[in-house]
């Protein structure tokens, strides 16, 4: 592991470190931002983080991790933000940042090119867009890293939180069928 | 001659199979046809880019208001509080004099070219439907921000009468649903795409009654699904250093969706300064993003840019989800005459659908002429306004699938006939039986005399085991109480020839160690379309298929834009004529080289020999670093010789259409609580002559999927009292997820009947539009009634069982 902590935001405007939040019915900016540290993909990050932002938001806005995306806007209803915490898959969108001190997280941006998830989704052609396919790889990872003997139902129920618009269902179930065996 | 089934299910997968059928002594080639590894890798590596991913230094955001009302008039608007808030930027008003460029083309906002005052949809005073980009937009240093700012725009609001059923829309005293046009009815009257007209007469319909043994009336109701589910909206504007950079998420920024010409004259450029970035784009299956409010968020970007001299990306809202409605709402009645064999003599058809794009084509007027033998046909559509998002084309030509898949189903169910028996009885072109009249025709074009509606239909029933589960309707009650049900529906091809008669174009540039990018200006939005063009320039140049690279960035060669359906036709063409330029140059450079006629020579995996002597060699990246002056100036090629028709005139010959489609579905439906279970979907596509296998049925399980879910679960629920919508996001609004697959065979059928490069055929409208015929016609043969509303949900099936 790289033991260089990142600094992000630290030294942002003033701007960048206020945030808003609702109390009393009404919207405050507020200057209160938390610092904490992230490991993400095995590099470690000091982010200041509002208590009401989302690890979507810090990872995306801040740290500049792309593969996260937005399909369903923050409704926690697409899994197209999914990333492993802990090795647990939770929606990035719906998962506080400042929960998230001190604990690893991955997206696919950290799974090595030729892992075997990465190179069956190749394969199969398991995307077509592409803009949900991040969210699949890494639930399906969290799968496969808990449980190598994978049967297909188990494959949907661990994968029937994720939509694709463009319907890759049959091709995904393919691939993550193949990296099993592998 | 027989058919061969080739090729392998892709792996031992249960929900899933793919094979091509194909004549055993079919040319094989090198690369076409053939899996190879993926272009756009980056999708899957987390790597691709989109512009919601985009960020430019400096960069601001903004956003716009959307409307909380489905029917209102902004009356006055206080922006002083949102102007105080830390962070706000700019902030436009709809009465802003920027909004009122000198001329916008028409056609912006409501859908493609209806007549209208442009300007007022970009942030109009008067919203006409829930969700509509409105009034006001806040350009501050965050997204937050702007949201917050927009929190504390004071807007004083009067309530219009609003009209959501387009029966009510036209009756005398119903509310006018959108009074900027200046009009005292809904009714729309600008139809360029149909000449204006709204009615389709092809024999005479009466007499085609009289000739008929029976009649039979019907009719059919589709509710509102929406797109749902695909990357937001997104554009970036950068007016610097007399240029303007647009990034911009459009399937087609240039040509027909024209968010780049209406951005430079907001910009107040030349078309020259334009430079357009678009690598990576979330799904828009056709008109998602290149029709109606797709331009928005590039004009706002553009105009914020302008004013504040900083990069601006414009960001959709949550309710972009539901900003567009698909084509197929609406009501389609139907009389139809037939005779005791199952011949079609008449059929008539009046539809009250959806205006904007959809309006466009008066349903029915398209295939059912195009691909029919019926002599007598009668279409006549109104496309009334009403307060509903406007209206666009997703994975297009369900308005037409819906009239021609009922009509001989239903002629089918009342004689008791196997329905593949009536396809084939009826199947023909412009009123002629397919044999003999287009046995002839084919000949003379130069096509094989294939046809292509048999062979997918004894494709499709051996997948399915047709000949042993299909039965009379309600006659098969499982051991588990369930009805067992199984359905099948036809339609012809996507169009036979690409559909516009101006020209595209793609450029192919070497360079120095070997390596050669393909330039042409589309997105990338689907399956996998660099794959594809890399294949055929490869297969055709003889350079190896890893040399070979696809740019999308190149503004100055518009290439056609669907993927994998009319635009796969065209632009195949035109990789086919660079790759064949390619090869003559490399001969020509290498005869020099070798002292030899380019006749002489060959190439092969970018080795270039003479033939008689093939240790006589050169590599390609060799010939390119000697003779590099002769390579500099890069080829052009627009693939008209390779198009063997134009369907729109002017059209090199009269365009016929021969590619069939099918579909068969088996279910088992629960008497009890009304539940669907989809045991198997079999799609059966004529594709020609298949280029990429997954790009086939990626087109083929994608709209598989899609399709099942607008027919059985998607549709917005509008509130009667407000008109608002009341299951707006993904959460209450259900898409199909990985929970819902069913087992899919996907079957390519290889006729060479297309007008496209290699004969090949788009596909990628029909198995969306197949399986909702597929699906009413297999719980027709479950329980043996007729659904006719959509989406066809378990309380509609228990109604018709009499038990809600």
């Amino acid at each position: 592991m790289n033991e260089k902590i990142e600094q992000k935001n630290e030294n942002s405007s003033t701007a960048a470190l206020t945030s808003t939040v609702f109390e009393n019915n009404e919207f405050k900016t507020t200057a209160t931002l938390i610092p904490i540290t992230l490991n993400v993909n095995d590099k470690l990050y000091q982010v200041h983080a509002a208590p009401n932002w989302t690890l979507h938001q810090v990872l995306k806005d801040i740290i500049g991790i792309v593969s996260v995306k937005d399909m369903c806007l923050g409704h926690g209803a697409c899994g197209s933000c999914t990333v492993l915490l802990d090795g647990r898959p939770v929606l990035s969108c719906l998962t506080l940042a400042v929960d998230c001190d001190g604990k690893k997280i991955e997206t696919v941006e950290g799974i090595a090119r030729n892992h075997p998830l990465i190179e069956a989704f190749l394969k199969h052609y398991s995307f077509q867009c592409g803009y949900c396919t991040p969210g699949f790889v890494m639930t399906a990872k969290a799968l496969l890293d808990r449980k190598r003997d994978v049967t297909a139902e188990d494959v949907i129920k661990a994968l029937s939180g994720n939509i694709c618009r463009c319907g890759t269902y049959p091709a995904v179930l393919s691939a993550v069928l193949e990296a099993a065996k592998r | 001659m027989e058919t061969r089934r080739i090729g392998k299910p892709l792996k031992d997968n249960p929900y899933f199979t793919f094979m091509t059928w194909r004549f055993p002594e079919d040319e094989e080639f090198r690369i076409i046809g053939k899996p190879v590894p993926p272009k756009d890798y980056a999708k899957v590596t987390g790597e691709a880019v989109y512009v919601r991913d985009v960020k430019l230094p400096g960069m601001l955001y903004a956003k716009w208001l959307t409307s909380p009302y489905a029917h209102a008039r902004v009356k006055s608007v206080d922006i002083s509080e949102a102007k105080k808030l830390p962070g706000v930027i700019d902030i436009l008003v709809y009465n802003d004099p920027d909004l009122y460029p000198p001329s916008y083309p028409q056609g912006l906002g409501a859908g493609w070219n209806i007549k209208i005052p442009d300007w007022a949809f970009v942030l109009p005073s008067e919203a006409v439907y829930e969700g509509q980009p409105v009034a006001v937009a806040v350009c501050a240093d965050s997204p937050e921000t702007c949201d917050e700012a927009l929190k504390r725009v004071k807007i004083e609001w009067e309530m219009l009468p609003f009209v959501l059923d387009r029966d009510e829309a036209l009756k005398p005293d119903a509310p006018i649903t959108q009074y900027f046009r200046g009009q005292n009815d809904n009714v729309v009257r600008e139809l360029p795409m149909s000449e204006g007209k709204t009615v389709f007469v092809q024999g005479d319909i009466e007499a085609g009654f009289k000739e008929a043994d029976r009649i039979i009336e019907f009719e059919i109701k589709c509710g509102v699904n929406v797109t749902a589910g695909v990357e937001a909206y997104a554009s970036i504007a950068w007016l610097h250093d007399d240029h303007l950079d647009l990034w911009i998420r459009n399937q087609l920024p240039q040509g027909m969706g024209l968010p780049v010409r209406f951005a430079a004259e907001v910009a107040g450029v030349p078309l020259n300064r334009v430079r357009v970035y678009q690598r990576y784009s979330g799904a828009s299956f056709g008109g998602v993003t290149f029709l109606g409010t797709g331009a928005i968020p590039t004009i706002l970007a553009t105009l914020f840019s302008k004013r504040t001299g900083r990069p601006v990306k414009v960001l959709a809202d949550y309710t972009h989800f539901s900003s567009l409605t698909g084509e197929e709402e609406g009501r389609y009645t139907f009389k139809v005459g037939f005779k005791n064999d199952g011949t079609v003599t008449a059929i008539k058809i009046r539809s009250n659908v959806t205006h904007g794009y959809a309006g466009l084509t008066i349903p029915g007027s398209k295939k059912l002429p195009r691909a029919t033998a019926v002599k007598n046909i009668y279409c006549e559509s109104v496309y009334p306004y009403v307060n509903k998002a406007p209206t666009v084309c997703y994975k297009h030509g369900t308005a037409e699938t819906i009239p021609f898949i009922e009509v001989f189903n239903r002629v089918a169910a009342e004689l008791g006939m196997d329905p593949t028996e009536v396809a084939l009885k009826n199947d023909g072109c412009y009123g002629h039986p397919m044999h003999p009249d287009m046995d002839e025709i084919k000949k003379e074009q130069g096509f094989p005399v294939r046809d292509s509606l048999k062979e997918c239909i004894e494709a499709g029933k051996r997948a399915i085991g047709w000949d042993e589960k299909w039965h009379p309707p309600g006659a098969k009650r499982l051991p588990n109480g369930k009805y067992h049900g199984i359905g099948f529906a036809w339609t012809k091809e996507w169009r036979a020839g690409p559909e516009v008669p101006f020209r595209h174009y793609a450029y192919v540039f070497f360079k120095m160690d070997g390596s050669v990018v393909i330039k042409g200006q589309r997105s990338i939005v689907g399956v996998t379309e660099p794959t594809t063009y890399c294949q055929i320039f490869a297969e055709e140049s003889g350079l190896r298929y890893e040399d070979v690279n696809f740019d999308n960035q190149f503004l100055e060669g518009p290439m056609m834009t669907p993927g994998g359906s009319g635009g796969l036709a065209w632009n195949a063409a035109i990789m086919k004529e660079l790759g064949i330029k390619t090869r003559q140059k490399i001969l020509e450079v290498a005869a020099k080289h070798f002292g030899k006629k380019p006749e002489e020579l060959t190439v092969e995996d970018s080795v270039i020999y003479e033939k008689a002597n093939p240790q006589n060699k050169i590599l390609f990246r060799d010939l390119v670093r000697k003779y590099f002056r002769e390579f500099q100036d890069g080829i052009v090629g627009d693939g008209f010789q390779y198009v063997k028709g134009i369907e729109n005139p002017p059209s090199p010959r009269k365009v016929y259409f021969w590619g069939r489609q099918v579909a068969f579905l088996e279910v088992e439906v629960d008497p009890e609580t009304g539940d669907v279970d989809v045991k198997k979907l079999v799609i059966v596509n004529d594709v020609g002559r298949v280029i990429n296998p997954h790009g086939v049925a990626g087109q083929q399980y994608g709209g598989g999927f899609m399709g099942l879910g607008r027919a059985m679960t998607e549709e917005i629920i509008y509130d009667p009292l407000t008109g608002v919508k009341l299951n707006d996001d993904l959460v209450q609004y259900y898409v199909l997820s990985m929970g819902d697959i069913f087992p899919v065979d996907c079957i390519a059928v290889e006729t060479k009947l297309g007008y496209g490069a290699y004969g090949n055929l788009g596909i990628g409208e029909n198995p969306n539009c197949l399986v909702r015929g597929v699906l009413r016609a297999a719980i027709y043969n479950a329980i043996g009634k007729w659904i006719n509303e959509d989406p066809i949900t378990p309380d509609k099936i228990l109604k018709a069982l009499g038990k809600a």
